[in-house]
């Protein structure tokens, strides 16, 4: 914002705020002091320009209600301002202090131009004096005068004569009503339509009414129907599945299940005597050798190690030894050697062949008593014999055979 | 769709299995082959001969059913209609009435691609009597409605028997509400064979069909068409009787139809064609009534205007005062 608009801004806003700046309005009045023409003629002409501002605002108007309201104000205050000029031109022929002759006289001068401003205020009636011609219709451009009509006007035969403007007013005023006829004659063939529409619409509503309260009923009892008969098939199944056939259901699932284990216990305990064999073989032939019996169980044929065999015999051949020679030290040792094993299908007993070299030494000497081999002989049929066949070299042991029963 | 028939079908067809074989055509064929063993079969169920005493229609009927499905989707009407016949039998022997009207409807429409008009009517009436049988007249109505429009072309007296027996159960049954169709179906055919004064008559049953249900702007559109069909077939005095006659009716009196009609029927005593003729053409209710009955109203005072009382046929002289 510039300086000078801040100036103006100031101007105005001072301006309008002048009747609050106390100091001012004593100085007007210190002023003018006692000079009440003056102080009349200030107040009138601020009047004036009021009230031509309003009638200029009034001139720019657009809308017609609005203009005839501001001519309205305007032509009130020319008539207040009317009534103060008589007032004004009595004091302006007082005489006041300080005042030259001149502008003593010169006040009733400036009363009258004040009063001239004051009738030339437009004011939205103002007509240039006219003779009274086109009295009955002014057209649009000129005002219609209502009040300016005097008897003698209408004896006049031109008063009732149409003018222009006159008649272009009437073509007007009938084209704009057939205009609007057309529009409504519009309207109310679509009302028309619309009530048609309507009254079909409802007579076609109420031919449904009852169709429709006819569904309903059928939806209900069909409805009612579904709910009895869910109802009963739930009883049923129920029943169906009631405490005491689950019962029984169980029982005979249990009973199921006791023969599967009863068979899976039958076929896991055949496997675990031929495994157990084995162990026992171990362990018995120690307890053999310790107490001097004979007796020894054949390991199961799938899990028969060389090393038991070998050891087995090593063992049997010293018991046979200490019981030949006495019990005259002897060190052993055993070499085994893998046999072979021929496990024919489709006979009752196989033939296990192993060989083990055990050197027996007597006390003192060094000498390699002998060696043996043995096979088994397994017979499928629940017992087994156990042959043992001695080779030796040197030494002679008597054969032997040994009976063992298994498990 | 006819895929989906097939499956429903196979149930009863022994073992085959055509799945995605050939194109339609062979489908096609295999289903009129089955169509046609059903039929067969069906008919040796159902003769009577030696070894047979009575004849099996429990069995009989769905194979009936099915084979007429099978020739109306292939468009063999004769075979499908004789299935369908036979299938409404089956099915009133067995007592499901219902369903016999069903197949006997299915059948009367077959029969009226195939332009068979009396069995059409026959047949349609006889459904229509299983549904009475059953008690319900609506579809009785309806039957007969459906089958005199099959027919109203060719054989329109029956057509119009047919609308006028629908019309009187629905009135007994007093759901009048739905004859409404009905009546203006009966007038359009009446209108079509120019028997003016019936069409009226009907168009006052209607009106006083809608009085009894309150409908009351069917009811004055009803009786300004009779008017404006007795002023078409140049009836005067049948128009101002039955002007009268309507104006009793409160509501028709108060009614913008009535207005229309009044200010037909003074055109009409000033003997003014032109009145006539703006009258119809500015007025807002009339292009609401029935088309047909807009027509002749078009061509109203062309349609013969005539002084009150003369026969002459020529445009008005106002001279005339006989």
């Amino acid at each position: 914002m510039s300086v000078i608009d801040i100036l103006t801004r100031v101007d105005a806003l001072c301006k309008k705020y002048d009747k609050y700046d106390l100091d001012k309005q004593k100085g007007d009045l210190t002023n003018t002091n006692g000079d009440q023409f003056l102080k009349l003629y200030t107040v009138i002409e601020a009047d004036i320009q009021a009230a031509l501002e309003k009638s200029n605002e009034a001139l720019g108007e657009k809308n017609r209600a609005v203009a005839v309201t501001l001519n309205a104000e305007v032509r009130r205050q020319k008539a207040a301002l009317q009534k103060e000029l008589p007032k004004l031109q009595r004091l302006a022929v007082k005489k006041v202090k300080g005042l030259s002759k001149e502008e003593l006289e010169a006040r009733p001068d400036l009363v009258l131009g004040l009063a001239q401003r004051v009738e030339e205020i437009p004011d939205g009636t103002a007509l240039s004096r006219r003779p009274a011609n086109g009295g009955w219709a002014g057209g649009p451009r000129n005002e219609i005068r209502i009040d300016v009509m005097s008897p003698d006007d209408t004896l006049r035969p031109e008063h009732y004569a149409e003018t222009e403007e006159s008649k272009g007013f009437r073509s007007e005023y009938e084209y704009r009503r057939d205009k609007q006829d057309q529009g409504l004659d519009h309207i109310a063939d679509g009302l028309a339509t619309l009530k048609n529409m309507a009254g079909d619409i409802n007579e076609e509503l109420d031919r449904q009414v009852p169709l429709i309260d006819e569904i309903d009923t059928k939806v209900d009892q069909a409805s009612s129907d579904l709910r009895s008969t869910n109802k009963r098939l739930k009883e049923v199944v129920t029943q169906m599945r009631s405490s005491r056939n689950f019962c029984i259901d169980i029982i005979l699932l249990a009973i199921c299940l006791g023969i599967a284990a009863y068979l899976y216990k039958y076929v896991t305990s055949r496997s675990e005597a031929t495994s157990g064999v084995e162990k026992d073989a171990g362990m018995q032939v120690k307890a053999s050798s310790a107490a001097g019996t004979r007796k020894m169980c054949i390991p199961h044929i799938l899990n028969l190690s060389v090393e038991v065999v070998g050891k087995a015999m090593a063992e049997l051949i010293r018991s046979d030894l200490y019981q030949t020679f006495g019990r005259r030290r002897f060190t052993s040792k055993s070499k085994c050697r893998t046999g072979s094993w021929n496990v024919p299908k489709s006979g009752t007993h196989f033939k296990l062949a192993s060989t083990s070299e055990c050197e027996y030494t007597e006390h003192g000497l060094q000498k390699n008593v002998g060696s043996g081999s043995a096979s088994f002989v397994y017979d499928k049929a629940g017992s087994s014999a156990f042959l043992m066949d001695h080779l030796e070299h040197g030494i002679c042991i008597p054969h032997s055979t040994f009976r063992l029963l298994r498990w | 769709m006819c895929g989906c028939f097939v499956s429903t079908l196979d149930e009863f067809s022994s073992g085959r299995s055509r799945g995605g074989g050939g194109g339609m055509a062979d489908r096609q064929e295999q289903k009129l082959k089955d169509a046609e063993k059903w039929l067969k079969k069906a008919d040796k169920l159902t003769k009577l001969s030696f070894t047979r005493w009575a004849a099996d229609w429990s069995e009989a009927t769905p194979l009936y059913e099915q084979a007429g499905l099978v020739y109306k989707t292939a468009k063999l009407f004769e075979k499908g209609k004789h299935c369908f016949e036979k299938a409404a039998i089956g099915q009133e022997r067995l007592s499901s009435q219902w369903t016999a009207a069903k197949h006997l409807e299915t059948a009367g429409g077959l029969a009226k691609e195939l332009e068979a008009w009396p069995e059409v009517a026959d047949l349609y009436k006889r459904a229509s009597e299983m549904y009475m049988f059953c008690g319900k007249p609506q579809p009785a109505a309806d039957a007969l409605v459906r089958g005199a429009k099959a027919i109203e072309d060719s054989v329109p007296d029956d057509a119009i028997r047919m609308y006028l027996d629908s019309c009187s159960f629905l009135e007994d049954d007093g759901r009048e509400q739905m004859a409404f169709d009905t009546y203006r179906a009966a007038t359009n055919l009446y209108i079509k064979q120019q028997r003016y004064a019936d069409a009226a008559s009907m168009l006052l049953r209607w009106g006083q069909a809608a009085d009894k249900c309150k409908a009351i702007q069917s009811q004055c559109k009803a009786y300004v068409s009779a008017i404006l069909v007795y002023l078409y077939n140049q009836d005067l005095k049948a128009a101002e009787q039955c002007h009268n006659d309507c104006s009793q009716v409160d509501a028709f009196l108060n009614s913008e139809q009535n207005q229309l009609a009044e200010k037909v029927l003074q055109a009409y005593r000033d003997s003014d064609g032109d009145e006539v003729m703006y009258v119809i053409k500015s007025s807002k209710t009339l292009p609401h009534l029935d088309h047909m009955i807009v027509r002749l109203a078009k061509q109203l005072p062309v349609g013969g205007l005539k002084p009150v009382i003369g026969p002459s046929n020529d445009d008005l002289d106002e001279n005339d005062l006989t």
